[in-house]
């Protein structure tokens, strides 16, 4: 009888002991040391402007990933719009910018971003910083939503001619296309 | 009273139960009043409850040529018809016809990604808003459009000579008009101060040689494109009827000629065929100008400054080169990009530089920087500066010229390299609107950044405009040297 209490002791142990040491290997943020992501997040590539000007610099970020396809975007490029967060690499909208919301055409597969007034007014002008707003959004999408084709901007729910005065933001833009 | 179903009825339901969706996938037929058949659009019962058919707003719009304006936020679509805006919510009734409210029996719809149109909008406030006749038939699905106020009162074709195809397009009154071609499948006639029905004038395959027909209405001028077929070798153009009547004579191209006999031909209009054998002509277009003050940084304003540029540039280069130098805006006037690249065509220019400064989100960037517009492909670089009667869609004409823009871009490189005290950026492609509807090389100089101290004192050197004239000539000289006079080819300078 001693025998078996022992016994029992020492399972009841062994058990209580690994037990412990599954518990002990789980972070307290709910990884478990692998590299899976955070549930209901996706990773997403943006990109800004390198520092010295010359070209656009990708970054990862984690974004939460809610069920809507428009709200998915939205939160891609409410991020951009938010700019970048690692290196020194500089934003390529103006800080003022806001992103009212966008709605998504499947049929032609148009995208239409619809901003406020602040991306025209504070927008520095410039081919080159025109061509970087432009060149960002674009990769921004291409990299991230395959089912976006192409690119309208919209400020306050109208269509512009163009943003700074280089380039032409009457007609939506060819994401395969446009250089 | 029982209600009785004899076998009859239970027949005529059956089939109706089947016809239903033969019914629902129906479509609407456009006609024109002249009888010709236009686009259709299909119908879709989108309410169970409900007889009424719609039509996807997307396909309206595209079919007619109007405008429309989206706001998901508020879910409000605006057409435009003419001057008439009509305003749509999703899910509502009420619809805003300018000033007046007409309210329908079932609201407007979203569905799919698209607004959705009933039947009743059409036939109670687009038919109506599109003009004096327009009508919609319900029970046959037909939307005859009515003929609505236009400058043009038709198009004819005949037969021409040598079977050629005579166009022949009637106007209400005489208008001055503009006929060019920029391309081979191209012809453009531009009505100033004219008011055209497109929907009323388009048309596929009108005549022999002509594949289509298209009309476009700007804010003031009207302009017709004619899309030709392989075989048409050039046109002849008139005037008749006090000139209320524009006559364009296609000629074919004739089959190779047999037993030593060349067959006849009508000359081409001299202005739109004759090579250009030299340079004498050069367009300097300051950007921006008037409401568009491009660049605000370093204490300067972009606008002001490449007016200034422009204006030292002029006479340097006049005496450098031997050659008539013009501005495409000489004062703070707004003027629009197309508008720049008309004034460069009219003054038959041999070659276009745009002047711009630039800005960049930091204050790092700096250094001047050439763009072209994107060569297409198995486009041949031509030399000298031919202009070609070629035919080509406004926004297309430039591509015949890419590869000597690019040529001149990258001359006009080696040539500041050394010259300008601001850095050297290259030369890179971009569909820049600044470089559309040029029918000559045309290239954009980025001369430096306002948004970088050292490009800002650079620019503001007395000695800025003499370093930049000389390179500009030096690039010219490189590139289009047999085209000037000797003098002016060599350097040496020309004799007031």
């Amino acid at each position: 009888m001693l025998v078996l209490a022992v016994v029992v002791a020492i399972a009841a142990g062994s058990a209580l002991f690994l037990a412990g040491r599954s518990r002990d290997s789980i972070q307290p943020d709910g990884r478990d040391g692998s590299t899976a992501p955070i549930a209901g997040t996706r990773s997403a590539t943006l990109y800004f402007s390198d520092r010295d000007g010359r070209g656009l610099v990708p970054e990862e970020r984690e974004l939460p990933e809610p069920d809507d396809f428009e709200a998915r975007v939205e939160g891609v490029l409410g991020a951009l719009v938010a700019g970048p967060r690692v290196g020194d690499a500089l934003p390529v909208l103006p800080e003022s910018a806001r992103l009212l919301r966008v709605f998504f055409d499947s049929d032609t597969g148009t995208l239409y971003a619809d901003f406020d007034a602040a991306l025209v007014r504070d927008h520095p002008g410039g081919s080159t910083a025109e061509w970087k707003t432009w060149s960002a959004m674009v990769r921004t999408l291409r990299a991230n939503f395959s089912e976006v084709r192409r690119l309208q901007l919209l400020i306050q729910g109208e269509p512009i001619e163009t943003l700074a005065g280089h380039f032409d933001a009457s007609r939506p833009v060819d994401l395969d296309t446009w250089q | 009273m029982s209600r009785r179903f004899d076998h009859g009825s239970l027949v005529l339901a059956a089939f109706l139960a089947f016809a239903a969706p033969a019914a629902g996938a129906a479509e609407l037929r456009l006609r024109h009043a002249d009888g010709r058949a236009g686009a259709s659009i299909p119908l879709e019962r989108l309410d169970s409850d409900s007889e009424e058919s719609f039509a996807r707003a997307n396909d309206l719009v595209a079919a007619l040529g109007l405008p429309r304006f989206w706001r998901p936020e508020l879910g409000k679509l605006v057409l435009k018809v003419g001057e008439r805006r009509i305003q749509v919510t999703v899910d509502a009734r009420l619809v805003l016809d300018g000033e007046a409210e007409v309210l329908l029996r079932v609201p407007v719809r979203y569905a799919r990604g698209s607004v959705w149109l009933p039947l009743e909008f059409i036939e109670r406030v687009l038919a109506p808003a599109l003009g004096a006749g327009t009508r919609l038939d319900r029970g046959e699905r037909v939307l005859t459009l009515g003929a609505g106020r236009s400058d043009v009162a038709g198009i004819e074709y005949e037969r021409a000579l040598g079977g050629g195809t005579r166009i022949k397009i009637r106007c209400v009154r005489p208008f001055q008009h503009r006929t060019r071609t920029t391309s081979p499948e191209m012809l453009r006639v531009q009505l100033e101060n004219a008011r055209v029905d497109p929907v009323e004038l388009a048309a596929d395959a009108p005549a022999p040689m002509v594949v289509s027909v298209r009309a476009e209405q700007g804010d003031r001028d009207a302009t017709l494109y004619f899309r030709l077929a392989a075989d048409c070798d050039g046109f002849t153009a008139m005037r008749a009827e006090d000139d209320r009547l524009i006559v364009l004579e296609l000629i074919r191209r004739s089959p190779p000629a047999t037993a030593g006999i060349a067959p006849a031909r009508a000359p081409r209009m001299p202005e739109l065929s004759a090579a250009s054998d030299s340079f004498d002509v050069l367009v300097l277009d300051p950007g921006h100008g008037g409401r568009d003050p491009g660049v605000r940084a370093g204490g300067a304003v972009e606008k002001d400054a490449m007016l200034a540029l422009a204006y030292a540039l002029q006479p340097r280069l006049e005496r450098e080169l031997g050659v008539r130098v013009i501005l495409a805006r000489e004062d703070d006037d707004t003027v629009p990009a197309e508008r720049r690249a008309e004034i460069a065509n009219r003054a038959r220019g041999d070659l276009a530089l745009a002047l711009h400064a630039d800005a960049d989100f930091g204050r790092q960037s700096r250094g001047f920087e050439i763009v072209h517009a994107p060569v297409p492909p198995g486009s041949d670089a031509r030399f000298g500066t031919a202009r070609i009667a070629d035919f080509r869609p406004w926004r297309e004409t430039q591509g015949d010229f890419a590869a000597q823009s690019r040529r001149f871009a990258e001359a006009l490189q080696a040539a500041l390299e050394n010259r300008l005290p601001v850095p050297n950026r290259g030369v890179r492609a971009s569909d820049l609107l600044t470089l559309r509807g040029y029918a000559m090389p045309v290239v954009s100089l980025e001369v430096g950044f306002l948004t970088n101290g050292d490009d800002v004192e650079a620019l503001a050197s007395p000695d800025f405009a003499a370093a930049l004239a000389a390179g500009i000539a030096a690039a010219i000289r490189s590139d289009f040297g047999s085209l000037l006079s000797p003098a002016a080819a060599s350097g040496s300078g020309v004799a007031p």
